[in-house]
């Protein structure tokens, strides 16, 4: 069976003409190959063997023609491949082409999608191992928890730390128990309020006492935050717990710390300051009894009169003293003369200032309305400053050291400004003065709390303090609030 | 103020006691008087430079340490500078420092003797006693040099 496209003939090449042919094709002698006058122009041309392509062209179909030269007689054999014939030929077979070329790009697509999924597979767990190991092991327990509109809690996931701050066994699998459980029935109150400052207003913290199996306390701090809020009143809320036992710990021990460095301070000025009166009571004494021995019964009443108005000078120091020991930190606020307290702080911090030979001019004009604050704290804040003028001073030479007072009525408020005459305040720790444990003093010199702690005073008072460089050497201004009643219970210094 | 009469040779020490407490140094030049010795005092630094000029009998001075003004120290130095070889002077100085030990100790060279307060009467006068025979040891040992 032919290939009704195929034909072949043999061709003369000179004065070209058809020498022998097949049969023509299925499309019969109209389109034959053999008598195409293309193919005989380009044979008589004198073309190659190989590959002849004739392009469709006015009204002649387009072909390929295999051409080769056969006997000596310049004859040549045509084998004619039929374009459209070709193309119907392989019809059939191209769609099959096209269907395996198509399933491999399918195949290919598929797989390179399933190795990315895989790959981001991989990465989002390396990426939520990494998160798991990281919250598992945070020293805070965080959780996850969903607060009902009735304001009950229930606990969805708890970090393992949580087992540690509370000190019940872990549950495996399982929610651990819920701490608030074990919070003390005095922190209660503030539980409660903490559940309606976060419902109110999306956060809050509270810090709670927790009573652990082992009967140990420990405070902790939970703070948290609303991440969604649900049609029926409910919320989503994460948060954290923190142990925070040591650190309040640590900060009462810095408070006393820094409270007795200020005790430390004065105590070598009160010995000074006690020593004197004592040094003449001893003297006076001496010489009384000599004085009786001798018959000198006026002089013994003249330094018997001295021995009693010594004592009575000492009086007013350990008075004074009594007075710093039985003050509360949480004594209600109340109407200070602060004439009085400044009074006061020199008592304290006086002995210390003349042994440095400083010179205190202090300008506190009469009729000051009264301040609210605590009197003992605010001569703490007074002596503060006057020590840390002294150590400002201590460069200066001793005819150059002063301090200088001087208090006015400002805006309702008392005004009491404290100058030294030393180097002023490192321009860089200036912003920074009154944070914690900013000190421009050596470590053994100064824990750097003091001035921290006259500002939560101040503030504690309705009041404030600021620090600048003036004309010459560190200012410091405290600032308080007029009281509304008068002064009143106040002790003599 | 004076002491009640006590026995004072005419070769008795003569002392000037400085404290800025005036019944401080009163007493103890009363107390010191009874131990025999010729005391005045001042409770002015300044003050005690001018009697200690006046006076170059005056062998030994006892003095506060610390005082507005001028300190024990300054005192010692500005009036043992202003004395020559006949009139040398001694200094004891009385502090109310408890804890400037080593203070003191490094003017061990510089003055005679320290005795802290409180004190007894007859502290300072032991004090007192062993700085006098000392400047006299010393007057006579430069007068002796002087002559040969």
């Amino acid at each position: 069976v032919r290939d009704p496209a195929d034909e072949i003939c043999i061709l003369r090449r000179r004065a070209p003409e058809v020498l022998a042919r097949t049969l023509p094709g299925s499309w019969g002698e109209q389109r034959s190959a053999c008598g195409d006058p293309r193919l005989l122009a380009a044979i008589a041309s004198g073309a190659a063997e190989g590959m002849l392509a004739l392009p469709a062209e006015g009204g002649l179909p387009g072909r390929i023609v295999v051409h080769r030269r056969v006997g000596q007689g310049g004859t040549s054999a045509v084998y004619v491949i039929d374009r459209a014939a070709m193309a119907a030929a392989f019809a059939p077979f191209r769609h099959t082409v096209y269907a395996v070329a198509g399933g491999m790009l399918l195949l290919v697509f598929v797989l390179a999608v399933t190795i990315l999924a895989v790959l981001r597979r991989r990465a989002r767990l390396a990426a939520f191992g990494l998160l798991n190991e990281t919250v598992e092991n945070l020293p805070v327990a965080v959780y996850r928890a969903r607060l009902d509109a009735a304001g009950g809690w229930a606990l969805r996931y708890a970090s393992p730390a949580l087992a540690m701050i509370t000190g019940e066994p872990a549950r495996r699998g399982g929610v651990p128990a819920d701490w608030r459980a074990l919070v003390d029935p005095v922190s209660r109150g503030g539980l409660a309020r903490f559940t309606e400052t976060l419902r109110a207003e999306g956060s809050a913290t509270v810090e709670v006492r927790l009573l652990r199996p082992d009967g140990t306390w420990r405070l902790v701090r939970d703070r948290a935050r609303i991440l969604r809020r649900g049609k029926d009143g409910g919320s989503e809320v994460s948060g954290f717990l923190a142990d925070v036992t040591e650190l309040r710990e640590a900060e009462r021990r810095a408070s006393e710390t820094a409270k007795l460095a200020t005790l430390g301070g004065l105590a070598a000025g009160l010995a000074h300051e006690l020593n004197q009166p004592l040094t003449a009571v001893l003297l006076a004494a001496e010489n009384a009894q000599h004085a009786l021995e001798t018959g000198d019964a006026p002089g013994a009443l003249r330094r018997l009169e001295r021995i009693i108005g010594e004592v009575e000078r000492t009086q007013s120091i350990t008075g004074h003293l009594q007075r710093i020991a039985r003050a509360e930190g949480r004594d209600p606020l109340r109407a200070v003369d602060l004439a009085q307290a400044w009074r006061g702080a020199l008592l304290m911090a006086g002995a210390a200032l003349r042994q440095e030979a400083i010179q205190v001019t202090p300008a506190l004009p009469d009729g000051l309305p009264p301040v609210t604050a605590r009197p003992v704290q605010l001569e703490q804040v007074i002596v503060n400053l006057l020590l840390n003028a002294r150590d400002a001073l201590a460069t200066r030479p001793p005819g150059q050291r002063h301090i200088r007072a001087e208090a006015s009525l400002r805006d309702g408020a008392v005004v009491l400004r404290i100058r030294d005459s030393g180097t002023g305040i490192a321009p860089d720790i200036l912003p920074r003065l009154f944070e914690p444990f900013v000190t421009t003093k050596p470590a053994a010199a100064g824990s750097g709390l003091g001035l921290s702690i006259c500002r939560a005073l101040m503030e504690e008072f309705g009041g404030g303090i600021t620090a600048r460089n003036g004309a010459a050497g560190a200012e410091f201004t405290l600032r308080l609030p007029v009281a509304t009643q008068p002064a009143e219970g106040s002790q003599p210094a | 103020m004076t002491a009640a009469p006590h026995a004072q040779g005419p070769d008795a020490a003569s002392v000037l006691v400085v404290d800025d407490e005036e019944i401080v140094a009163e007493e103890l030049a009363a107390g010191l008087a009874r131990f025999g010795f010729r005391a005045r005092h001042s409770a002015c630094p300044l003050r005690a430079l001018e009697m200690l000029a006046a006076a170059p009998e005056v062998s030994v001075l006892v003095s506060d340490l610390r005082m507005p003004g001028m300190d024990g120290l300054t005192l010692a130095r500005t009036a043992m500078g202003q004395r020559d070889a006949t009139s040398l002077l001694a200094v004891v100085l009385i502090t109310a420092d408890g804890d400037r030990g080593e203070l003191l100790e490094s003017l061990r060279g510089a003055v005679s003797g320290f005795v802290r307060k409180p004190f007894r009467v007859a502290q300072v006068a032991e004090a007192v006693r062993i700085a006098h025979e000392e400047t006299m040891r010393r007057r006579a040992a430069l007068s002796a040099a002087a002559c040969c």
